[in-house]
């Protein structure tokens, strides 16, 4: 117990700094008190509150002001039942699929708690848009840190990139953080931005939450909190979201390829299976680790990576993306190709524009102008188009590669579901037969359909 | 543990590298850097690690640069080409674009994507020499090395640079006078391995190595790196071109235009306080009058109140504390300290204004300014 003398808690550099012993405080040596990581500040309140603590909050007497600007945010009924999930903690993530307006919800929560806020997203796109979003429902001054400018208000938005940066010299201004994409900080990047943030209610946005059970998981529970609300794309398709189907398309490599592809695999598949006849638990990554560490094991790996370059996007899958574009004509169709490399040679095959990361910002928007206004037709993209782009509404999406998993199925199916009378959404899948490609694409299809309803085929 | 720096005997294969990347002259970035996987195949005969090979490589790379090999802006091609496309057929479109250019179709695909990274065309003009080679790779391995480490010790006969450079990046800073010995470290790193303050710790190096002696101790996630004086790093290297050396500058210039009769000088004091020592930012002079100047960057109301109460025991000379509010946590939190704000540039008239202020008022104390 500490008496009656009140324990002072102030923020320090993305950090609590307290004048007594707390539990999840540690003493630190170099500046002489107790000192605990800014996140865990509503732990720190919650701890003194149970042992009769006294605190003297240096952060509180700033999350008083109340913002009267926020005006009524209309909610659908999933996105209803998602704040009130939500509402009950303060403290979680919800979890729905691309376009079923997750902004929407976020935004109702600031409004509903009139409390300083901050908003995070990964991307400059994105900033302006959520800037946007809130202007429509907010009369007071909205803030912007990222994208070159620094102007911090009682609501602000930040790109990740600036959080990471600026968050310990701000972090104690905002009651309420919410994180959009949310996934990113389940894969351990740069945690540090949410670290920093002292913000006692978190509210976390994403598509594609992390596996049950997963590190990831765990991390985004201790950041932002765990998911207090999930829907997928079956659940909200044809009410919510556009009904769709899936066509699944396959194509073999050519003899050459194959040879090629044989050549370049064998070593890693040998390797492979001596080291889990070795530990039959090994996972990937550890598997990697222990290749890693001999000369063999490295070229193994380098060959692998080679092997399911080519499976990935053999010329089979180049001609069918042409004939796709050349059958999709009169549609609104996104491309999407596992590398950016892959883009721009579909690019260049069907003279449609492609938008890679090395697109620059000015031609990206001039892109999706003319594709809103029909002018162009058909978008070939690598990953920028997964998330944190407004893209306009399309019909068609071709899924020629992925990289990354279930995650970025789900994103990109989601960019064809924007809902409008009468549309119906093709998607194609197209995976090269008898090799990692199809493996992974089976693996894929099947998780969303375990979670999705009938219109995707397992 | 001990960095795998390049030595002497590594000269004759660093000179067939360079070798390697006058021959990459008029490829593509993605075909000159393809080779890395050639020479290390070749290194293995030495025992050098694939690693070090493409370590090497990334760094002969910054002494080459790329253009855009194409005769119409590849921006403009992919503009005409893509709207001609939507309109009529590809084949149409490649025609009259090939009609209007005069070229082949196939150099029209070839220059629509031109100017990206990996298309690009490497020119090679400067080349470094072995040693050249050797030192700045060498440099890129020891700062690559600390900036994965936690928390680093430094004792050298000039700490100055360090302890500016460590306080202007946020770090937590403890130097002891015995030594003396400079301990920097982020506010996270009592938590966890964190690579926040990977760039503040890795920009000590440059202005450590220009001393005959120092020595650098990291704390790694597993084991210590040891920096030295005898560690085969060059004993001068430029230091990275930092905001406060920027402001530094800017400043020198106004005040020599201003004709105040102030002059600028960085850390010419040196102030001890309790077993610690304090190097100011820096000192407006003219004639026996001295003003010490303190930029400071992160800082907390207990902050200023510490250091305000350190300096005024230690130094008779009046001091201007300057906020850069921008980087602060609330200005309304300060109402009572007194001190120069500004939003990040610091105007130098203002500044020149608080320092004839500050000769003016009781020596010993803070003085006031305001924007």
């Amino acid at each position: 117990m500490h008496g009656l003398v009140a324990v002072r808690l102030q923020f320090d550099r993305g950090t609590l700094i307290l004048d007594a012993a707390l539990a999840g405080a540690v003493f630190d040596e170099r500046t002489r008190n107790w000192r605990a990581s800014a996140h865990r500040y509503r732990t720190v309140r919650d701890v003194a509150r149970v042992d009769g603590v006294a605190l003297d909050d240096a952060l509180v007497t700033h999350w008083r002001t109340k913002l009267t600007e926020w005006g009524h945010v209309a909610l659908r009924s999933y996105q209803t039942e998602a704040l009130s999930a939500w509402m009950s903690t303060m403290w979680g993530t919800v979890v729905l699929p691309t376009g079923s307006g997750k902004t929407h919800i976020a935004l109702a929560a600031a409004a509903a708690l009139r409390a300083p806020t901050v908003i995070l997203c990964p991307t400059r796109v994105l900033l302006a848009q959520w800037v946007e979003a809130i202007r429509a429902r907010y009369s007071g001054p909205v803030g912007v840190v990222g994208d070159g400018e620094h102007v911090v208000e009682d609501v602000t938005v930040m790109t990740f990139e600036s959080a990471y940066r600026k968050m310990d010299a701000l972090g104690d201004r905002f009651a309420l953080l919410v994180v959009d994409e949310a996934h990113h900080f389940a894969a351990g990047v740069r945690g540090e931005a949410l670290e920093a943030c002292a913000a006692p209610y978190r509210l976390g946005l994403t598509a594609t939450a992390p596996d049950v059970g997963s590190e990831g998981e765990a991390a985004l529970a201790a950041l932002v909190g765990p998911t207090v609300y999930e829907k997928s794309i079956g659940d909200l398709a044809g009410e919510h979201l556009a009904p769709f189907d899936v066509v699944r398309l396959r194509v073999a490599l050519s003899d050459q390829e194959r040879v090629e592809y044989a050549r370049r695999a064998r070593p890693f598949l040998q390797l492979k299976y001596e080291l889990r006849l070795g530990n039959g638990r090994l996972d990937w990554e550890a598997m990697v680790r222990e290749m890693s560490k001999t000369p063999h094991g490295r070229r193994a790996l380098s060959g692998w990576h080679r092997a399911v370059a080519l499976a990935t996007f053999p010329a089979e899958k180049r001609r069918l993306a042409a004939r796709l574009i050349e059958r999709h004509r009169e549609d609104k169709m996104l491309v999407f190709a596992a590398l950016a490399n892959d883009a721009r040679v579909i690019s260049c095959d069907n003279l449609v524009p492609a938008i890679t990361a090395d697109t620059r910002r000015g031609e990206r928007d001039e892109i999706l102008e003319k594709f809103r206004e029909g002018k162009l037709r058909c978008i070939v993209s690598a990953r920028v188009l997964n998330e944190g782009v407004d893209v306009p509404d399309a019909n068609v999406a071709v899924l020629l590669g992925a990289a990354l998993g279930v995650r970025e199925q789900v994103q990109r199916i989601g960019r064809v579901l924007r809902p409008r009378p009468g549309k119906r959404a093709i998607v194609y899948d197209v995976a090269t037969a008898h090799t990692i490609d199809a493996d992974r694409s089976d693996r894929k299809w099947r998780r969303l359909a375990a979670q999705t309803t009938s219109s995707i085929p397992a | 543990m001990t960095p795998a720096w390049l030595g002497l005997e590594h000269d004759e294969w660093l000179e067939t590298l360079i070798e390697s990347l006058v021959s990459c002259e008029g490829l593509s970035s993605a075909a000159a850097d393809a080779c890395v996987d050639q020479l290390a195949f070749a290194a293995r005969s030495r025992k050098i690690a694939s690693a070090t090979v493409a370590g090497v490589w990334h760094v002969l790379r910054t002494f080459s640069r790329t253009e855009v090999d194409a005769r119409v802006e590849p921006k403009e091609l992919r503009s005409e080409l893509f709207a001609l496309a939507a309109s009529t057929s590809i084949d149409a479109a490649l025609e009259r674009a090939r009609a209007k250019h005069e070229v082949s179709t196939e150099c029209l695909r070839r220059w629509l994507y031109a100017d990206a990274p990996s298309a690009r065309v490497v020119r090679v003009e400067e080349l470094p020499s072995a040693k050249q080679l050797r030192d700045a790779y060498n440099m890129m391995l020891a700062q690559g090395l600390l900036a994965t480490c936690k928390r680093v010790t430094i004792t050298a006969d000039e700490l100055r640079a360090v302890v500016r450079a460590a306080k202007m990046r946020g770090l937590l800073v403890t130097i002891e006078a015995d030594g003396p010995k400079v301990h920097a470290s982020g506010p996270l790193a009592l938590f966890r391995q964190t690579r926040k303050y990977a760039h503040a710790i890795a920009s000590f190096l440059p202005s450590l190595v220009t001393g005959t002696r120092f020595s650098l101790e990291g704390e790694l996630e597993e084991g210590t790196l040891r920096i030295d004086e005898s560690s085969p790093l060059p004993r001068s290297w430029p230091e990275p071109v930092s905001a406060d050396s920027t402001f530094e500058r800017t400043l020198s210039k106004a005040l020599a235009r201003s004709g105040s009769g102030w002059s600028l000088h960085r850390e010419s004091i040196v102030i001890e306080s309790d077993g610690e020592l304090f190097f100011p930012d820096f000192v407006l002079e003219r004639g026996t009058e001295r003003v010490v100047v303190e930029v400071v960057g992160f800082w907390t109301p207990d902050y200023l109140e510490r250091k305000a109460a350190h300096l005024t025991k230690a130094t008779d000379a009046p001091m201007i504390v300057c906020l850069d509010e921008t980087l602060a946590c609330d200005p309304s939190r300060v109402a009572k300290a007194d001190v120069l704000r500004f939003r990040r540039k610091l105007d130098p008239k203002t500044l020149i204004d608080a320092a004839e202020r500050a000769v003016r008022a009781r020596r010993g104390t803070l003085s006031i300014g305001e924007t």
